[in-house]
């Protein structure tokens, strides 16, 4: 059993801070990219017995951007491919200027049951910054016309830490986007590599640059506001109404099996990872000659998978158990990180006994604690 | 012409050219060398005699070199003409010195436009303290604003009997050989007896790492051949002579070299400082009653820490250092460890030019990676209980409480500038705690101010301030002149609370406190932060003068970690680790390397 993954590294036009696997102006290679897809699939399916999968996540770029008849023909491989579960959780991304009535039915007749929509903010003069092409109207008016198309799973990203943004900009963004009542919140901190366009702007002093203290700030003001607001913060950057955390994303965070596919999609089977070439139209050549598209595999030693292992199981609020641990990878993990944990615990960032988790302080400083376990 | 032919020792010259650095006193060497036919023209490059790329590359002469020129005069006669090219630079002072020891006479060359300059003076006050006979050479004169008339009167302000000054270019050859035929005429040729007891002066050598030293020599009495057994009368180290020769420019045996001669002898001397530069030689077995004058032991008189940027390359180092000194006897280094840097050399040179040079030997020779940290001066501490040391380490410094008095190597700053820049010149000098001494018309556009200055003010890019202040024009030359008490105080840099010896530090006081400020605000920006507020002091004795705070860090975690990359991020930990281990502690403080490499590396372009 496994999650799938499909990335569609398709967007309308960059975001000035995106540095994801997504490309803009290759629409003449939609289709061709799907059936390459399809071919992925195929490949992996073929011999095998049908696998059973837990959960379906279409990212992006901005998946929407194939339509209608693009998603079905993935979809329709799906279900002819792996066995999936009626109750399987399956999301897809979006952005708000990419959605109307027609599309978001469409969405969710031919199967999804969970959508992600990309607000970033809703402070008018922040959205240009960033690049985005929606207004905060749109955007709200779009979570309006999710629910109405039968959308009952809905989660948005927010973005801190934007040049400009203070505590008040936040809050007035916090407080719109709870008045809607997703089931979901997902925020993130802004963080630029250096050859986006808001790295740059910054660096010839356009903007101002990126306050660490005040994204903390920000972090934690939403943490408590979003706690005040019934939302269970269960991972990291993750906030849901009980019962609808993301299925997919927690299969990560578990360390759990995946498969990926599409350009620069990763996959984890037990003690091997492996991703795809990048590159859409190389991925698409690859596909076609080889039937696959492996750019980069790593077989993981016991000690790496326990490290991972552990530095994704601390992004959950539940935390890992050292037992269970111990259990499964056949090493006395208690003692082998005593002395790690013992000093993280001193330090404020690490709590537990058997159950080792993060302590509010160690979530904001988390990168600390995982760098003592690698 | 057979190079070997013997003349007799009233038709040898030993002569050198001395000048300020660029008056082309080495072009001048080549034209000569090319005039009599001594280096043929495919092996002619430009200034053959500078063989060291770095030499070449700066276009200064660092190791002294001698050449043997054979020349037919207008008169018919053969004569030997011993060319001796000198190192160039102020900090070179002794070995010139000794060169010049060497020959019975110099040219002494001035550029036509630029007149005489801060070297023009001091080497010719070497020549003359060495008594050797002068021939003005005003060069250049071929470029437009060319003045030899100024140039000649410049001269003769220095006492110089202007009466034979030649005005030639190097560049083009013109009047070359009337500068050889001057040089005949005018130059004496070397007293000394051949059969008096052995007395040669070695004026340099060079480290060949089969045959060992190669001391370069000038006979002065008697005769010195292979077989023979010498001594060297400062070390009392005696050994057999393998071979003795001379410079066509290239070593080339000979039988014998005697009184009058310049050559090199090879004397199975495998440790250079067995030939120390100054000493005589003479016969193991009929010794010679006293050495020649002149002699000194080297003393360095600036002081910098030599640290590898890699801990693990610290024997490269000690042996990159070990086959310098071969060649450098003024070298001298002794192990120093730092909490900061770990392990590396207390290092002493002749002055900022010499530490430069070795500095990028060691780094392109021996592919270092190298911290230097800021060049110190040697302090004479006296203490309450009158004991007196000479400390060149703040870290050694005993309590502020025991101190009676500091003293510092105070230097006489000759300037030369034209006088439209006085101002700046005592600008400058004031700035730098300089004491006005004398000012001195030397022509009407020529002005000389003399300051005492402390040594340790000129240490750092005194003398670039200088140039860029005065446009250029100004020239410096300096001497020692002993140690002098100043109101100076150690400054202390605590992270966390403890002292780090590394960066401490000595000041005068009147500077301290912006000192202070300057060093806790530049560590503040370079110490990452921690989990917790970590405070930076300046402290004199028990007393902060400064203080910054670097702010616990808030937030140091990935916000996005999905499937995507899991890789990735763990490499990434990876690192964050491995970094992490790298670093310094200070008490609970993570310095990283680079922190202390960032501050305590010379700050040149800082001012």
């Amino acid at each position: 059993m496994f999650g799938l993954y499909i990335h569609i590294p398709f967007c309308k036009q960059k975001c000035f801070y995106c540095d994801f696997n997504s490309y803009a102006g290759l629409s003449r290679v939609h289709a061709k990219y799907v059936d390459a897809l399809l071919m992925e699939m195929e490949g992996f399916c073929r011999g095998r017995q049908a696998q059973t999968v837990s959960s379906i996540y279409f990212g992006g770029g901005t998946p929407t951007i194939l339509g209608e008849e693009l998603l079905k023909k993935v979809l329709k491989k799906c279900f002819g491919c792996f066995e999936i579960d009626e109750a399987c959780e399956m999301t897809i991304e979006t952005n708000p200027e990419a959605l109307d009535f027609t599309k978001l039915k469409g969405l969710r007749k031919m199967g999804f049951n969970r959508l992600s929509i990309g607000f970033q903010s809703l402070d008018t003069r922040l959205l240009p910054v960033l690049g985005r092409r929606h207004t905060a109207q749109k955007a709200l008016q779009s979570f309006d016309l999710a629910k109405l198309a039968g959308f009952k799973n809905i989660n948005v990203d927010l973005m801190y830490g934007i040049p400009g943004q203070d505590i008040i900009s936040w809050d007035s963004t916090l407080k719109n986007v709870l008045r809607l009542k997703p089931q979901h919140i997902s925020i993130y901190a802004l963080t630029l590599d250096s050859s986006t366009r808001i790295a740059r702007r910054i660096t010839k002093q356009e903007l101002p640059p990126i306050d660490d203290d005040l994204q903390a700030e920000l972090f934690n003001y939403a943490r408590e506001m979003l706690g005040l607001f019934g939302y269970t913060h269960y991972e990291i950057s993750n906030f849901a109404r009980p019962g609808f955390e993301c299925h997919h994303n927690v299969l990560y965070w578990k360390n759990g099996d995946y498969l990926g596919l599409g350009a620069g999609a990763h996959s984890h089977f037990n003690d091997v990872r492996y991703s795809n070439v990048k590159e859409p139209e190389a991925y698409i050549e690859r596909i076609m000659k080889d039937g696959g598209a492996k750019a980069q595999e790593e077989r993981l030693a016991v000690k790496q998978m326990l490290a991972e292992t552990i530095f994704l199981g601390l992004r959950l609020a539940e935390g890992i158990n050292i037992k269970d641990l111990g259990k499964q990878f056949d090493l006395p993990v208690d003692r082998l990180h005593a002395a790690t944990i013992e000093d993280l615990k001193s330090k404020g960032l690490l709590e537990g006994e058997e159950q080792l988790k993060l302590t509010p302080k160690g979530v904001l400083l988390s990168n600390e604690v995982f760098s003592q376990f690698v | 012409m057979n190079p070997m032919v013997n003349v007799p020792a009233q038709n040898i010259r030993n002569f050198s050219i001395i000048a300020h650095i660029d008056h082309g006193k080495s072009t001048l060497a080549d034209r000569i060398l090319e005039l009599t036919h001594t280096v043929n023209e495919r092996e002619m490059r430009e200034q053959v005699l500078d063989r060291m790329d770095l030499e070449r590359e700066r276009g200064i002469t660092i190791k002294a070199q001698a050449v043997r020129i054979l020349y037919k005069a207008r008169n018919g006669e053969e004569y030997v003409l011993n060319l001796i090219d000198t190192p160039g630079h102020v900090d070179f002072t002794y070995e010139v010195s000794r060169s010049l020891a060497a020959c019975e006479g110099a040219l002494l060359v001035v550029d036509a436009a630029q007149g005489v300059e801060a070297q023009t003076v001091a080497n010719a006050q070497l020549a003359i303290e060495n008594k050797l006979f002068l021939i003005p050479v005003i060069n250049k004169i071929d470029l437009p604003n060319a003045d030899p008339v100024r140039a000649k009167h410049e001269i003769e302000e220095l006492g110089i009997d202007v009466e034979n000054t030649m005005l030639v270019s190097a560049k083009t050859g013109q009047n070359v050989q009337e500068v050889l035929e001057a040089v005949i005429r005018l130059i004496p040729p070397p007293a000394g007896n051949a059969r008096n007891p052995l007395k040669a002066m070695i004026f340099d050598s060079v480290f060949d790492p089969y045959r060992g030293a190669v001391v370069f020599t000038r006979v002065v009495d008697g005769i010195i051949k292979p077989g023979q057994k010498v001594k060297m009368m400062a070390t009392s180290w005696v050994s057999e002579v393998e071979e003795v020769g001379i410079f066509k420019p290239d070593m080339t045996p000979t039988d014998q070299l005697e009184a009058g001669d310049v050559g090199y002898v090879i004397a199975g001397i495998k440790e250079i400082k067995n030939a120390k530069v100054g000493d005589t030689m003479t016969d193991a077995k009929n010794s010679a009653s006293e050495p020649l004058s002149g002699y000194k032991e080297v003393k360095p008189m600036v002081f910098a820490g030599l640290y590898p940027i890699d801990g693990g390359e610290y024997e490269n180092l000690r042996e990159a250092l070990d086959k310098l000194q071969l060649n450098d006897p003024a070298l001298l280094y002794t192990p120093e460890t730092s909490h900061a840097l770990g392990f590396g050399f207390r290092c002493g040179f002749l002055g900022l030019l010499h530490m430069e040079i070795v500095r990028e030997r060691l780094e392109r020779e021996y592919q270092l990676e190298l911290l230097t940290t800021t060049p110190s001066v040697i302090y004479r501490v006296t203490k309450r209980t009158r004991a007196v040391q000479m400390l060149n380490n703040p870290s050694d410094f005993p309590p502020l409480g025991e101190i009676e008095k500091i003293e510092e190597p105070y230097i006489s700053a000759m300037v030369l500038v034209p006088p439209d820049y006085i101002g700046q010149v005592f600008e400058l000098c004031q700035e730098r705690r300089g004491e006005f001494k004398n000012m001195e018309y030397l022509s009407e556009g020529r002005v000389e101010i003399e300051h005492h200055l402390p040594l340790s003010e000129i240490l750092l890019d005194f003398f670039n301030q200088l140039k860029s202040r005065t446009r250029g024009y100004a020239s410096l030359d300096y001497e020692h002149i002993g140690y002098k008490e100043s109101d100076l105080v150690k400054l202390d840099v605590l992270i966390a609370g403890q002292v780090v010896d590394a960066l401490s530090c000595v000041v005068c006081k009147e500077k301290a406190h912006n000192r202070g400020r300057e060093l806790v605000k530049r560590l503040r920006e370079i110490i990452p932060r921690q989990l917790f507020e970590v405070p930076i002091q300046a402290a004199i004795g028990s007393k902060i003068v400064a203080r910054e705070t670097v702010k616990a860090k808030k937030k140091d975690v990935l916000a996005k970690c999905y499937g995507g990359d899991i890789t990735r991020k763990r490499k990434l930990l990876e690192r964050q680790k491995a970094g992490k281990r790298k670093m310094k502690q200070i008490g609970k403080v993570d310095v990283p390397q680079e922190a202390f490499i960032a501050f305590l590396k010379l700050e040149e372009e800082k001012k």
